[in-house]
C-alpha cells in the first residue's frame, strides 16, 4: 500500500499553498508521487494523491494518463528516453534507435527482464542544438554516437 | 440589451451567451457538449458561429457612410454556447454566413473520423443529436481513408450503464453531469487525442443514483442502458408524457411503450419538478407495470365477471355493519380513486379510513425523497372528507380487539408488512383492488383489478405540492373512452391495419381504475371525478382540469388539516 512520506507530505502542503485551487497541484502532487513510488505511478500511489487532494481518483488519472511522462507501467532503473523528433532524426536518431534495440535486445516501451533499463522513444528533448539527444532518467546526453551509447550503457551496467 | 442574429434585433436580458438567446428566439445552433442543465465546456465546437461587436470611436459606436454601426468581425468563427452577448453585437449563423456552414462542415467530418458510423445497430439511432446534426449539417462524405482507431466496447461503466468508446465524442457531458448534478465524480476522460474516452477509475464503478442520466443526455450511443439495449427502435414506441410514483418527487417523465409493453422511462424536461433528470430507482420501476400483474377479477381464487365482481363487493361490505370495515386509501393511487374511494365508503356508512406511511431514509440532494409513495399530499386533502385517517399500527390493533372485521384495500399490501397471518385469521373478509400480484391478493377473498398509473388519467400531488396528471401509455382490455383519447400513439399504432402481427398488443390487462370499479355509471371520466372533487376540496376550486396541462400546477400551500380520530 503507497503513502507518502513525512517528508513528502510537508512538500505536498506547500504545493497546495501556492495554487488558488487543489486541482491545480494534481501535476506536481503526481510528480511527487511518481518520485517515491520507483518513478511510476500505480494505482495505489494515484488514489493516494487523489486522498491528500481531497479530489476523486477518477479525476486523477484523467490527469495522469494525459500526460506521458507519468509512468503509468513500471520502469526500469535507467529509463532511456531517445528523441526521434526532426532534428535529432535528422541526424541519426533513427539509428541509434535500432542499436540500443538490438543491444538491449528490447523494442520500445519494453523493460529488461533484469529490470534495469526501460527504453522508449519521446518527443522533441529541446536539445536540437546537440542532436541526436536521449533522456536517462532525468540527465541528458547529448552527441549521441553508436560509440557513445556502448559507453553509456558499459557504464551504467556496472 | 439589443443584439442581432442573423439580421433580426432581439432585446435580450442579463448577459447570456449566443446560444442561450438564439435558443430562445428559435434561431437553431447545433451543439453537442453544451447542455443547459451543465457548466459550459465549449469542447465539441459544433455551435461556431460569427461574432462581432461594433467599432467604438471617441463619440461611442462609429458609424458606416450608410450610418449603421462599424462591426468588428472576430477573426475567426467562435462557439456560441461560450461566448456572452453584449451590447449592439452582431451575430452570424449558419443561416447567413458560408464561413459558418463551412466550418460545421468541417468539425462534423472531423467528429465522425473515428466514430464507427454503426447506427443500423446502435441504440441511440432516431434520436441521435450526432446523427440528426449530420443530416442537416454535415459533410456529404469523408475525405478519411485510413483505418479508424479502435477503442473498449461493450465496457459495464456501472450496474446500469454500458459504454462504447468508439462511438463516444467526447463531449465530456456524462463526466460534468457526474460532477456537478449528481456530486458524484466517478467519471473522467483519460489518455490524449484520438485515443482519449470515458473511463472510471480501475475497480470503480459508475453506481450513483443518478447514473442513467448520462445515457439521456450522451449525445450519440456511446452510452447506453444495460436495460433497454437492443429492446426496440425508437421510432417503434409510443411515448407518453407522464409522472414519476417512485416517491413523491413526481419527476416528469416520458414512458415509452412498445406492444403495450413499457420499455423504458426517461425523465422530461421540468424547469420547477426535475428539471431534466430522474433517479435510477425511479426509471427502473417500470417492471411491475408489465409483469405480475392482476387480470381479471377473482373470488377466492376462482375468476369472476365484472358484473359478479360488483355484487360480490356489495355483498361482502353488506356483511357487517359499516363501523366494522376498515378501507386503506391509497398514496399510490390517483387523487381521483381516492376520492371515489372515500366517497363510494363514505356513503355506505364506514368511518375508517386507513393510510400507510412509506417514509424510508432522507431526502438527498437533488430529486429523491424520503417519503416514497407519491400521492401523500392528496390524502392530506382529502383527510377532512374522509373525517381522519387511521396509521397502519391503529389499524392492527382494531383488527386484534375485533373492531374490525373487513378489510378493504386500495393500492397497498396491508399483508406485506403492517398485518399477519393472525389479522388475517381475525378478518371476516378482505377486499383487494390491487395493480399487482402479492400477499394482499394472495390471501384476500375477493380482488379487483386495478389500473397502474400507466394505465390511467389522474392526477398526484407531489412533495412540493404541484399538481401533476399521470396519463395512460398502454391500453387495457376494457379501455374507458376518456382514456382512450389521451393513450399515447407510435407511428406503428397509428398506421396498423388489424391484420399487422405487430399492430395485435401483448400484455393486455383486463384491469380498470379504481373509480371506474367503484362508481359505476356515475361517473364517465377521471375529468368528471376531477371536476366534482375540485368542487369539494378548497385548495382545489380554482384549478380546471385542462390547465393541469403537462407541466402540473404549484398549488397554495394548504394549512394544516385538524386530524379527527374515530
Amino acid at each position: 500500500m503507497f503513502s507518502f512520506t513525512e517528508e513528502n507530505l510537508r512538500l505536498i502542503e506547500a504545493e497546495k499553498k501556492k495554487y488558488p485551487t487543489v486541482e491545480s497541484a494534481v501535476m506536481p502532487v503526481l510528480w511527487i508521487a511518481q518520485q517515491q513510488n520507483g518513478n511510476w505511478l500505480s494505482e495505489e500511489a494515484i488514489q493516494a494523491v487523489a486522498g491528500v487532494l481531497d479530489l476523486s481518483p477518477a479525476h486523477v488519472i484523467g490527469v495522469a494518463s494525459f500526460y506521458t511522462m507519468y509512468n503509468k507501467q513500471p520502469v526500469g532503473k535507467y529509463h532511456l528516453q531517445v528523441c526521434s523528433n526532426i532534428s535529432c532524426s535528422l541526424n541519426g536518431a533513427k539509428k541509434i534507435i535500432h542499436h540500443l534495440e538490438k543491444k538491449l535486445n528490447l523494442t520500445l516501451g519494453e523493460t529488461t527482464p533484469d529490470g534495469l533499463y526501460t527504453f522508449s522513444e519521446v518527443e522533441c528533448l529541446g536539445s536540437c542544438g546537440t542532436a541526436p539527444a536521449m533522456q536517462v532518467n532525468d540527465e541528458y546526453i547529448e552527441n549521441l554516437t553508436t560509440e557513445k551509447v556502448d559507453e553509456l550503457l558499459k557504464e551504467l551496467g556496472k | 440589451m439589443k443584439v442581432i442574429i442573423d439580421q433580426i434585433e432581439h432585446e435580450v436580458d442579463g448577459k447570456p451567451t449566443i446560444l442561450e438567446v438564439a435558443s430562445k428566439v428559435g434561431v437553431e445552433i447545433p451543439h453537442f457538449c453544451y447542455h443547459p442543465g451543465l457548466s459550459i465546456s465549449g469542447n465539441c465546437r459544433m455551435c461556431l458561429v460569427e461574432a462581432g461587436t461594433p467599432k467604438m470611436g471617441p463619440n461611442g459606436v462609429e458609424l458606416d457612410a450608410d450610418g449603421k454601426p462599424v462591426i468588428l468581425w472576430m477573426p475567426k468563427p467562435t462557439t456560441a454556447c461560450s461566448t456572452q452577448m453584449s451590447e449592439g453585437m452582431q451575430v452570424k449563423t449558419h443561416k447567413t454566413s458560408k464561413v459558418v456552414e463551412e466550418a460545421q462542415k468541417g468539425v462534423l467530418e472531423f467528429i465522425l473520423i473515428n466514430h464507427p458510423l454503426d447506427c443500423p445497430i446502435c441504440d441511440q439511432a432516431g434520436e441521435c443529436p450526432l446523427q440528426e446534426n449530420t443530416f442537416q449539417y454535415g459533410p456529404e462524405g469523408s475525405r478519411f481513408e485510413f483505418e479508424k482507431n479502435s477503442k473498449p466496447k461493450r465496457v459495464e461503466l456501472g450496474p446500469n450503464v454500458m459504454f462504447d468508446a468508439e462511438r463516444c465524442i467526447n463531449c465530456t457531458r456524462c463526466v460534468r453531469f457526474s460532477e456537478e448534478v449528481a456530486k458524484a465524480p466517478q467519471l473522467t476522460v483519460i489518455n490524449r487525442g484520438d485515443r482519449n474516452y470515458i473511463a472510471t477509475f480501475p475497480g470503480m464503478e459508475l453506481d450513483n443514483p443518478y447514473s442513467m442520466n448520462v445515457i439521456d443526455i450522451c449525445p450519440v450511443g456511446a452510452l447506453t442502458s444495460k436495460h433497454f439495449r437492443f429492446k426496440a427502435r425508437v421510432w417503434e414506441m409510443s411515448e407518453t408524457d407522464s409522472i414519476c410514483t417512485g416517491c413523491s418527487a413526481g419527476c416528469n417523465v416520458k414512458v415509452w411503450v412498445k406492444n403495450n409493453e413499457v420499455l423504458r422511462v426517461t425523465p422530461r424536461e421540468n424547469p420547477t419538478v426535475n428539471q431534466w433528470w430522474m433517479c435510477d430507482q425511479g426509471r427502473l420501476g417500470f417492471t411491475e407495470l408489465n409483469e405480475n400483474r392482476v387480470s381479471g377479477p377473482s373470488f377466492k381464487g376462482q375468476a369472476i365477471t365484472w358484473e359478479e365482481a360488483a355484487a360480490k363487493l356489495s355483498d361482502l361490505t353488506g356483511s357487517v355493519p359499516a363501523e366494522e370495515i376498515a378501507v386503506i386509501v391509497s398514496p399510490f393511487a390517483t387523487l381521483e380513486d381516492n376520492f371515489a374511494v372515500i366517497s363510494h365508503f363514505k356513503a355506505a356508512g364506514v368511518t375508517s379510513f386507513v393510510r400507510f406511511d412509506h417514509t424510508a431514509g432522507s431526502d438527498d440532494h437533488l430529486l429523491i425523497k424520503a417519503d416514497k409513495s407519491p400521492n401523500q399530499a392528496a390524502l392530506t386533502l382529502l383527510e377532512k372528507k374522509a373525517g381522519g385517517f387511521l396509521t397502519g399500527k391503529a389499524l392492527a390493533s382494531a383488527i386484534t380487539s375485533g373492531k374490525l372485521r373487513v378489510l378493504v384495500s386500495v393500492q397497498e399490501n396491508p399483508f406485506g408488512g403492517e398485518l399477519t397471518s393472525d389479522h388475517r385469521s381475525a378478518l371476516k373478509a378482505v377486499i383487494s383492488f390491487s395493480t399487482n400480484l402479492n400477499e394482499t391478493t394472495s390471501s384476500a377473498d375477493l380482488v379487483l383489478p386495478a389500473a397502474t398509473h400507466a394505465e390511467t388519467l389522474g392526477t398526484f400531488i407531489n412533495a412540493k405540492g404541484i399538481l401533476q396528471k399521470v396519463r395512460p401509455a398502454k391500453i387495457l382490455k376494457h379501455q374507458n373512452r376518456s382514456l382512450m383519447r389521451e393513450t399515447g400513439l407510435s407511428r406503428w399504432d397509428k398506421h396498423a391495419w388489424k391484420y399487422d402481427k405487430w399492430a395485435q398488443p401483448t400484455h393486455v390487462t383486463d384491469a380498470k381504475p379504481v373509480w371506474e370499479i367503484l362508481s359505476g355509471e356515475e361517473y364517465k371520466s377521471a375529468e368528471q371525478v376531477f371536476s366534482r372533487l375540485a368542487k369539494e376540496l378548497p385548495a382545489l376550486n380554482s384549478v380546471s382540469w385542462s390547465e393541469i396541462g403537462t407541466g402540473g400546477i404549484q398549488l397554495e400551500p394548504a394549512s394544516k388539516p385538524e386530524t379527527v380520530k374515530p
